[in-house]
Formats: C-alpha cells, structure tokens, sequence
C-alpha cells in the first residue's frame, strides 16, 4: 500500500511541476483532476464496503484422516461498486498438536455477486481443525485508501482418529472379582446405581440423569449426579505424552481402538486423562458408542504434551482406582510409572507405549516394569492392530 | 488433492492453495470496458496530434475507421481461436493497402511533417525545413487522412494489445502519450476534448489494475495469496468511466476555461525555480568571472586562469569597442556582491510607468526624436553563447531594445539581463548606441535643458529658455564642484515643479521618472557595511580624496569638477597604488575583500580594482555599481570568420564599474590599470608594470574634466584608434591547444561514455538473471522449478562438477512421474545447485571467475 501511495505521490508531484511550468488551462485542470481522483475510488470503497460480508463455511463438522476437506470463504457484495481487494486474516490451527498457521487472502470482490474460495485441506493426523477469519481488510482501486473490519468468523471440525478392529483376549474372572461398591465421596461419577447429589440443569447435561419427579415439584429441572465408583473393571488412563504428532496420534488411536473393543463386548469402562489446557483430570464412564465420541471429542480438543506425565501424576493423588485392570496408554515412558506400578495391589496392570521402546532408558524402565507384574506392550504407529493383538484384558 | 498444490507441514496438516468460484465473467462486459477504453485512447491520442498540428483530415472518416479498427482487434482478442487468423488476415490487408496507396502515404506523410514543422516553428521561432509537396492543395484531406487511417491501424493495435492482452497501463501510455506529448514539448495545447479522453483512458486503466487478472489462479505472495478478477476489472471499469466524466464537469464547472487566470504565485514560483536551477553549477557550469546570474563570491576571487577558448561570438554591423555586460551588483556585503531584492523594486517600477533604467539613453533619444540618428551610433549586435554560462546574457550598454521587444531573456529590474529558460539561451539580438566609456557625459541641468529644448546639444541664442528654468540652470551651478558633502543633494535634485510644467506632457513624465529613479539609486547604490564605510573613508581621507573632519577652510576642501571627476581620482589612486596580477591569492578568510585589497595585499586582477572603485566612489557618495561580463575590443572584429562572426575567447572576461549619468542611465567605467577597451587595450596586449608607480595610464576622457549647463549630452564618433599591433600568441596558443584539447575530448567521451553504458548494462542484465532464476526456483509449480534448477545445473557443468545421481533421479521424477516432486525434494536440487556453483566458481581463475558471475550469470 505504501507503493501506491508513494507512486500517487510522484504522479500528484509531477502533475504540479507540470501546472507550475506549463502556463496553459491544462495543466492547471490536470492537477486538480489528479487531486480529486483518489476521492472517486474512495467512494466506491465506502458504497461497497457498508454491503459486504465475509462468512465461514465448512462441508462437514468431521472427517477421517487423510481424507479431503473443505472450507469456504464465502464473500457476499450486496452493493452496486464492486472491491478492488478484500485482504482475509485467516488462521488454520490444530488444537490438539497445538499447530497454527495464518495467512493473509486477497481477492477482489465484484459487485452484487457471492464468491467463495475453498481451500482444501487434509490432515495426517486426527485433530481439532479450527479455521477463523480474524480480519479483514477492504482497498480501494488506486490502493490508497483501505478500510478494517473485525471478523469472529469461526468454522471447527474433527479429524477423528482410526478405530481399529483388534482382537484380545478377555478373562472374565478377574473382572467378577473386582466388583465393588465402593463410591467416591469427593468427586460425581457416572454409576447410577448410586446417586451422588442433586443439582439443576446445566447445558450439556445428559437427559437420562434428568429427575423429572423432584423437577416437576420444584418447577426447574433438576439432574440427578450419579457417583463415581471407584472400582470400576477397566480404567484406562490415557497418558496424552508424546513427542510428536504421530505418537500422540498413534496413542488416541489406541485407547480409541481399545475402547470401542471394550464397548463392543459390554466391557463397562472408564478413561481419565488430563486436559492440558484447563489443567485438570477428566474422568469419563465409557458403555456406548455416543460416550466414546463425546469423550473423543473433548481429548481432541485437549492437546497433547511433552514434558511431564500429568494424568499419572493427578492419579496418584486421588482415590485408589479399586479395577480390575488399569491400561496405562501412554507416548512416553518415565519414572513415575515404576512408583504408581509399584503402589497398586491386586490390580492388572497393562503399558501400551506407543512410539516404541527406542532408547536403552525405556528399554529398562519397561524391564522394572515387567518385574512389578506390568504388562508392556509396544504399539507402532500404523501396526496399532497387530500390536493390540495378545494382549488381554 | 494433487502433490504439488499441498504444502506439508510437520503437525501432518495439508493446505492446498485457494480457488476462487464465482459466478462466470460477464464476455459482454469486458468487451464493452475493453472497446470504451481502447476507442477513448486511439481517439484521445489522435485527435490531441490532429488538434495540436491542425492537420486537414476527414474528421468522420478519421473517426470510422478508428471505430472500426478498435471493434476488429478488440473482436479478435475475444475471439482466442481465431485471434492468430484474423490478425494475420489483417496483416496482410494492410501490407496491400500500404503498398496500393503508398504515393498517397508518402505525400500524405510528407504534408503531415510540414504541417508539424510548420506549427514547431511557429512555437519556438526556430527555422525548420518544409518539404516539396506534389499534389494539389485540394487532395491534401484527403491523401493526409489516408496517411493517418494507417498510422491509426498501427496504434489501434498496439493499444488492443496493451489493454485487452497486457491489461497494461504502462504501455497503453507509452502507446497513446506520445501524440500529446509532442504537441506539450512546445507548449502547443491540443483539442481538450481529445485530452480529456485520453485522461479517461489512462486513468480507466489505472482504477482497474488491482483486479486485473493477468494470469489465472491465485498467485503466491509472501504473506499468502493474492487473486485477481477480470470480471471485477471490468465492471469498475464501466463504472469509473461516468465518475470521471462527472469529475471532468465538475472541475470544468468551478474553475471554466474561459474564465481561467494563472495565479501569479505560480508564476513566482516558477521563476524562483528557475532561478535556482539555473544558478546550481549543474546547469550553469562554472561561477568564474563573468559567469554569474545572482551573486559574486569575491572569496573565490583568488588565482584566475585563461585557456583562450571562445567563450562567445558576436556578429555586429558596426565593429564598437563593447562592454557586454551579464550582471550587475548592487549590494556589497564585504565578501561579494548580490543584486537587489525584488521588493526594492516596486515602488521605483510603479514610478517608472512600465519603463526600464536599462533603455534609459533610448528613452530620452526617443523623446528627442533622435533615436535613429547615425551621430547616436545605432547598431546591432547579435551574440552567440560558444563557452560561457548559459544563463547569462552579455548585453552591451545603452540598449535600445526593450523588455517587450525581446523574447526569451527578461530584464532583471535595472541591472542586468537574464535567461528565461531554464537551460539558458545560447543565441539573441540587441540594438543599441554605441558609445564608449566616458565618451559621453551628463549631468541634470544638461538633461533639462535639452528635454526643453529637444536638441541633443547646446546651441548658442536659445531664447525660448522660461526664466523659471534659467533660475534652476544658475541654482544648479553650485554642483559644479562636487565633493563629498554635496553629492547626495545633487542626486537628490527635484525639478521645481514650474520648470515641469513648462514641459510637455511626455517630457514632463519623463523628468518625473528619471527624477524619482535618480533618487531611487542614490538610496540603494551608495549603501556599504557601515564597517567597510568607515575604514574606506578613513583612507580616502589619508589618502586626501574626500574631506577629513579636519580640513574645514575652502581652500582646503577636496573638490572634484564632477562625477567623472571623481571617478578618475579613484582610478588614478588605484593605478598608483594597486598593482594587477592574475595570481593575487585568496583573500584570507575574515578579512574585508577591499580593506584587504587596498591596505595589504595592494594586488589583484579586474574583479578587484573593479570591487575597489565602487566601494571607495559610494563611500565618498557617489552612486555606482559592480559589473562584469565580457569586453570586446576594435582588434576582435578583425579576427571575425568570413560569416562574420567574431570570437570573443575568455580572457576578454572583465569587471567594471558603473557610474549613473541623468539622462543616459548607467554608463561603463573602466578602473583596472592597462584596459583600454577602444583602443584595444588589454593587460595581454599591453602589460602592466607590476609597480604601480611606473604604469603609463591614459587618460582619456579629458573632455570629462569640466561640467556647465552649457555642455550637453555630447557624442561621440567610434572610437577609431589604430588597433593595437601587439599580437597575443599566448593567446593563439592556448587557443590552438584548447581547440585540440577540446577535439580530443569527444572520443574519449564517447568511449567512457560507451564504457559506462556497457557497464550499466552488464549490472542490469546480472540483477535480471538472477532474479528471474530466483522467481523460476521459487514458484508453486515444483515440476517446473524442478525443470529449472535441471538446466541450470546444465549449464553450471560446463565450468566443472557434475550433477549427482540423486539430483538426476529427482529431475527425472519431475518431469516424468505423474505426482512430481515434493517441496523437500526441489530444496534438494536447488541446494545441490548451489553447492555446485560455489564450489565452481572456487575452483576457477581470476579471469573466468568474472566470466561466470558477470557473463553468464550462474551465481
């Protein structure tokens, strides 16, 4: 822009060297046209801009991996003078590898017409894929003059990881075993059975917890908190530490693949993991296929980490999980595991490490765990199936 | 999604590029926009050369064909399949065309090219040739409008192409400018119908070159991408054209034509940036002697040297000794001099009645009717600028051309003469009388009587003399002896308002005039520093040539029988005093210019007896200026070319000193010792003894000594003294070195001028080079890139190394496989191609090193 103006400048200069040496009518006119040109153009942009809008639009809410999508930038001039340029702030980020991109679009916009522009896109990995429109910039024809409008335009979709059909053995004896009735007093579960407290109606809310007898008294919906037991057969703690993309997703994957197993065989189940972005640890009972896409959807939202094994971590501070098994899924194995290993009594213990035993330290560390009577099972990304595979539950 | 639109990214995430869809580009619209601005151009820039030549043309054939050839070209390039056809078909119509009617062209062109002489000539009052035309005046429509039908085919499709293919502003002007360009050269204005459609075009184009698309698709720019819109283009375009029609009317309807008067700060400007310019060394040249328009520096008066080279050519009628003055100085300011403010004039030029001080002789022979008598010495004189400064104008002393009769020069007020233009005029005309210095003399009571009378000179028994007048004649007797306590009342003197009105009318303005300029010049030309003031008089009145406060009997007072009378003291003080050199040494930085000169270094050239003559005459009260220029001598018409012209070579570079006579205006003083400029005195011809006390100075202006009522303005015949014999082979000889210096000059100016070109145009062409194969490396196309950096690698193996096979593959894969190359790969090729060029250009000599990286361009 600062071309235009500076080109303008020269043009305006000459003209008024031109009017200063040249005594006739003309050049005197030719200043002034050069003078009040730039006002023609500013006009229009002014028309224009009052009647146009600028949306986000994207041809699904979620996809598979690898897999075409499309976001459209849909650009509505309603007016009679069409723009000369429209520059778009856009930025594509990845929430949960934390990945973001912006770029700047520009296209002109033709009067009374709707334009979009698709950008195609594909993912590798699984992912929230959020698109905003941030800004957005209008130029006049002379590129002089530009005016800025805000934009919160905002499309969202997930990239939903790959659910593998796997085959593991399951033994059912220990599961029996393991059965309690043992209820968290601190924190609400999804254990019907129990009820933990009564509270009203929050969005988000399931229906089935709703208690239509007290709400009908009280005329306000009231829900029904369930308790958490702390013995429920299966607890998988999802570990969301990962060096990168590919083992993280590598990781989502498996417990996915794991848990849709686990539901397909009536195998009631929990996932904790923890959420990096609110920093707390998130419990979920899993019996349908609709929790495990609810759940799905918040540990996509979440983002994966590097430096620390948090859900490990909050675990061992809280409650003994009192199951029958606990599959510790995680990208990373540290030192911590030995000691939460170590402290569980009775339980079977599974490590799905995703990423492979790469270093002498892991090497090790999956021996000490072998020796406190942890199963250690080394996922591949790309062989999540195969690896799964001889496991058992 | 193809491999090349993706760009990968670690997190796994593919972004291909942007596509617009929008609804299908209106054909209708563009061909509408496309044949309005190409039909605005072609008709624009015809009817602008049309107008401003006022070439005799069919206007409605002009203005079909134009129509028609625009719809052709415009129909041919919307028509992609059959553009290459129809314009091959046009071609060739054309060539038959041309060669049928090619006498009617020529004849056509021939007329077209008088017809634009003719009206150049009439501009600028050069003399252009007109060539023969055979055929009758009554066919010369017609055979001009042929001639112009084909000159518009060519222009019409230029322009097609620069709008409708090139979507180019820049070449759409350089299509079209051309024709108002050669009319506004010399400030002829066309029809302004024509420019403002021309203004339409350009400026259509330049509201629609944002969105123009040029090429299809989003074009990746650093920040993202960047998409353009031929349909957007377009219908701006449509648009743009009605508001620049209304902003015409508007601007037309505030500020009319008819009514239109240049504001004068314009014109100020315009002259003060012409001033300027004209002063920068840049277009003039050097600020030697004689070389200045606005200031003397005397700090740069040191050492001074001649060449010999012609600095000017006179060609006269009469062969007068001359003094060509280019400028007078008006302000001393102890280091130089400087011209007076033009603010100082607007009183005195109100007075004066659109008169000039410069045409002051002319002004008072006309009133006698006796501006053409041959006693008077009228002549002319025409001067060619050969060496000297451009700007100046070297105009000889009482001129009898007036400001308006001139053109090309202006008046600067009453000192000097100038050039209007801002690279300078090199050749003028001026009439004048010819009249040396201190052959002709004046005083007031002299000029009134001979304005009452209308007789130049005196003649005995005038009895129609009113008694009023011979009662100021006897009040007027007492300045018959100036000195420094009366000079001032007797510039001062008013005319009693009953001798006025005695005189006619004219003669009687004329009195007033020179009355109120009189007073006007003693105010501005006797002003000095008041510390220059002191310390001259101090010495002039050491030096016994004004009144000290001490000498207070008559018999002792200093008196002088006039202002020539003065003027000599000071020329004899200074010729016995003063030696001259041409190598005095500067001035030391401090030191007043002519305290200096007349307490302690006692040696210069004519710059500063000239300096020295005024300031000590004004510090004793009289009026006078500064003056340089040129001198031309009776011995430099002899050495004149058989065309007449004479050489005046740039030793003749002189500075003077002016005195104002009542009646005559300002009249030359000669004050360095050994000039004699009627008698073709020199210091080369005739040397001056560098002791002051042995220099044989002549005076000649005995006639001078008195001054009574009875003593007209007198003149004289041409100084015909017998040409000095003395030769100056000094001169001639530096005037032959100059002259083969100067000749050899050309041919090394032109191979360093050659040398510079090809400079300029092997850095040009290296800058080009490589961005190009940068912009190649870098584009969305990885096949294509990949395709570059192969032949480029090519090309880096002839000067050593060899191209690897990993790159070969990835070359291969690139141009053979169906998914191409990946980002990642191309960085491969393009760094391997780097590695090569450097490690190249390590390994060869000196010599093919420059061939490599300057040449050919490989790094």
């Amino acid at each position: 822009m600062f071309r235009y103006r500076f080109s303008y400048g020269l043009l305006l200069f000459a003209a008024l060297f031109f009017c200063i040496f040249f005594k006739e009518y003309l050049s005197f006119f030719t200043f002034l046209f050069l003078l009040l040109l730039p006002l023609i153009p500013l006009l229009f942009l002014l028309a224009a801009v009052r009647k146009t809008t600028v949306s986000l639009e994207t041809d699904c809410s979620a996809v598979k991996k690898e897999t075409d999508f499309c976001s459209y930038i849909v650009l509505k001039n309603t007016s009679l003078f069409p723009v000369a340029g429209a520059g778009i702030q856009i930025s594509f980020e990845n929430t949960l590898s934390g990945y973001k991109k912006e770029e700047t679009l520009f296209v002109p916009v033709n009067s009374k017409t709707e334009q979009r522009v698709e950008y195609r896109m594909r993912s590798q990995y699984c992912g929230r894929i959020r698109v905003k429109l941030t800004k957005v910039t209008y130029y006049d024809f002379l590129g002089i003059f530009s005016m800025h409008k805000t934009l919160s335009a905002q499309a969202e979709l997930f990239v939903t990881p790959g659910i593998y059909p796997i085959d593991i053995e399951i033994d059912r004896t220990t599961a029996a075993e393991a059965e309690s009735s043992v209820y968290s007093k601190e924190k609400p579960g999804d254990d019907p059975s129990e009820i933990f407290d009564i509270r009203p109606y929050r969005s988000g809310d399931r229906l089935r917890s709703i208690h239509w007898k007290l709400s009908s008294k009280l005329d306000e919906l009231m829900v029904k908190e369930f308790s958490l037991p702390t013995d429920s057969e299966v607890l998988l703690l999802v570990e969301l530490l990962a060096p990168d993309m590919e083992t993280a997703n590598a990781l989502i994957e498996t417990f996915a693949s794991l848990s849709q197993f686990l539901i397909e065989n009536g195998i009631h189940h929990r996932i904790e993991w923890y959420d990096i972005k609110s920093s707390h640890t998130e419990n979920a009972a899993v019996e349908e296929e609709e929790d495990l896409a609810v759940l799905l959807h918040s540990v996509l939202s979440s983002g994966y980490y590097s430096d620390e094994p948090y859900a490990l971590k909050c675990r061992e501070n809280m409650d003994k999980a009192h199951c029958a098994h606990v599959i510790y899924i995680t990208g990373g194995l540290t030192g911590e595991l030995s000691s939460f290993f170590g402290g569980m009594e009775g339980e079977k213990a599974t490590v799905l490490y995703a990423g492979g035993l790469k270093s002498e330290n892991d090497t090790q560390l999956a021996e000490s765990l072998k020796t406190m009577h942890a199963n250690v099972v080394e996922i591949v990304p790309d062989t999540i199936q195969e690896c799964l595979s001889g496991i058992t539950i | 999604m193809s491999e090349d639109k993706r760009k990968i990214n670690p997190s796994g995430m593919e972004i291909a590029a942007p596509r617009l869809t929008e609804q299908k580009a209106s054909v209708a619209e563009n061909a509408v926009f496309s044949l309005a601005v190409v039909l605005l151009g072609v008709l624009g820039a015809a009817w602008c050369f049309i107008s401003a030549f006022s070439l005799p043309v069919l206007s409605l054939t002009v203005n079909l064909y134009a129509l028609l050839f625009a719809a052709v070209f415009t129909l041919s390039y919307f028509l992609n399949r059959l553009r290459i056809y129809i314009h091959f078909l046009l071609i060739v119509l054309y060539s038959i065309a041309a060669w049928h009617f090619r006498f009617a062209m020529a004849q056509g062109f021939v007329i077209t090219t008088n017809q634009i002489m003719k009206t150049y000539a009439n501009h600028s009052g050069l003399n252009l040739p007109v060539y023969l035309v055979t055929v009758k005046t009554e066919l010369y429509p017609e055979v001009c409008t042929l001639f112009l039908v084909f000159i518009l085919f060519i222009v019409t499709g230029l322009v097609c192409c620069a709008v409708i293919k090139q979507k180019s502003l820049r070449l759409t002007f350089f299509a079209t400018a051309p024709f108002l360009l050669a009319a506004l050269a010399f400030t002829i204005t066309p029809n302004f119908i024509a420019v403002l459609s021309l203004f339409t075009c350009w400026t259509a184009l330049l509201l629609t070159r944002l969105p123009a698309e040029k090429k299809k698709g989003f074009l990746k720019i650093h920040s993202g991408y960047a998409g353009k819109s031929s349909s957007t283009a377009a219908r701006s375009g449509l648009l743009s054209i009605p508001a620049l029609f209304l902003c015409f009317a508007l601007i037309l309807s505030l500020f009319p034509r008819q009514s239109y008067q240049r504001p004068r700060e314009l014109d100020k400007i315009r002259s003060n940036l012409v001033e300027t310019a004209a002063n920068s060394p840049l277009l003039n040249g050097s600020r030697a002697l004689a070389g200045n328009t606005d200031h003397v520096d005397l700090n740069n008066a040191g050492s001074i040297h001649f060449t010999g080279e012609t600095a000017l050519q006179i060609k006269s009628d009469k062969q007068y000794p001359l003094y060509l003055k280019s400028f007078a100085g008006s302000v001393f300011t102890g280091s130089g001099w400087e011209k007076l403010p033009d603010s100082d004039y607007t009183g005195i030029n109100r007075q004066l009645g659109g008169r000039n001080a410069q045409n002051m002789f002319y002004l008072f022979a006309s009133l006698l009717h006796q501006q053409n008598n041959p006693v008077l010495n009228p002549f002319g004189i025409r001067v060619k600028n050969v060496n000297a400064s451009k700007q100046c104008i070297y105009a000889p002393y009482n001129l009898s051309t007036t400001p308006e009769a001139i053109t090309g020069v202006h008046f600067v007020n009453d000192e000097f003469i100038r050039s209007d233009s801002l690279f300078g005029t090199s050749e003028y005309t001026f009439y004048a009388y010819g009249f040396g210095p201190g052959e002709i003399t004046s005083n007031i009571s002299g000029l009134v009587y001979s304005v009452m009378t209308k007789r130049m000179f005196h003649s005995e028994g005038d009895t129609n003399i009113p008694d009023s007048t011979k009662s100021f004649f006897h009040n007027q007797e007492k300045y018959y002896v100036l000195n420094s306590e009366n000079v001032k009342s007797y510039y001062e003197t008013t005319i009693p308002e009953n001798v006025l009105q005695a005189m006619d009318i004219k003669s009687r303005d004329y009195m007033q005039a020179e009355q109120d300029y009189r007073v006007f010049l003693y105010d501005k030309y006797t002003q000095l520093p008041q510390s220059t003031r002191e310390k001259v008089q101090k010495l002039l009145k050491q030096e016994g040539l004004m009144d000290s406060a001490n000498i207070r009997a008559a018999s002792q007072s200093k008196y002088y029988s006039g202002v020539e009378s003065m003027a000599n003291a000071v020329k004899r003080y200074l010729s016995k005093n003063c030696s001259y050199t041409l190598n005095p040494g500067k001035i030391p930085a401090g030191e007043d210019f002519t305290e200096y000169f007349l307490t302690k270094s006692h040696q210069g050239y004519c710059v500063h007896f000239a300096t020295a003559a005024t300031v000590m005459l004004r510090a004793m009260g009289v009026p006078a200026r500064y003056a340089e220029g040129y001198i031309v001598t009776p011995e430099d018409y002899k050495s004149a070319s058989a065309g007449g012209w004479a050489n005046i070579p740039d030793c003749r570079a002189h500075a003077w000193v002016e005195i104002y006579y009542p009646g005559l205006g300002w009249q030359p003083l000669e004050v360095t010792p050994g000039f004699n400029v009627g008698k073709s005195l020199t210091q080369e011809s005739d040397p001056v003894n560098p002791l002051p006390a042995q220099n044989s100075f002549e005076n000649e202006s005995s006639s001078q000594a008195e001054s009574s009522p009875e003593r007209k303005a007198e003149s004289k015949a041409p100084n015909s003294a017998a040409p000095s014999s003395a030769a100056n082979p000094a001169a001639e000889t530096g005037a032959k070195a100059a002259a083969d210096s100067k000749a050899a000059r050309l041919p090394i100016f032109i191979a360093a001028a050659v040398l510079f070109s090809l400079l300029v145009f092997t850095v040009l062409k290296r800058k080009l080079g490589l961005s190009r194969r940068e912009k190649c490396f870098a584009q969305p196309d990885f096949r294509q890139a990949a395709v570059g950096v192969y032949a480029y690698l090519t090309q880096l193996t002839k000067f050593g190394g060899e191209i690897s096979a990993e790159v070969n593959e990835l070359a291969q894969k690139a141009r053979f496989s169906r998914n191409g190359i990946t980002e990642d790969e191309l960085k491969v090729m393009t760094d391997s191609a780097r590695r090569l060029a450097r490690e190249n250009y390590r390994n060869l000599p000196k010599w093919k090193q420059i061939l490599f990286k300057y040449i050919y361009n490989l790094l």
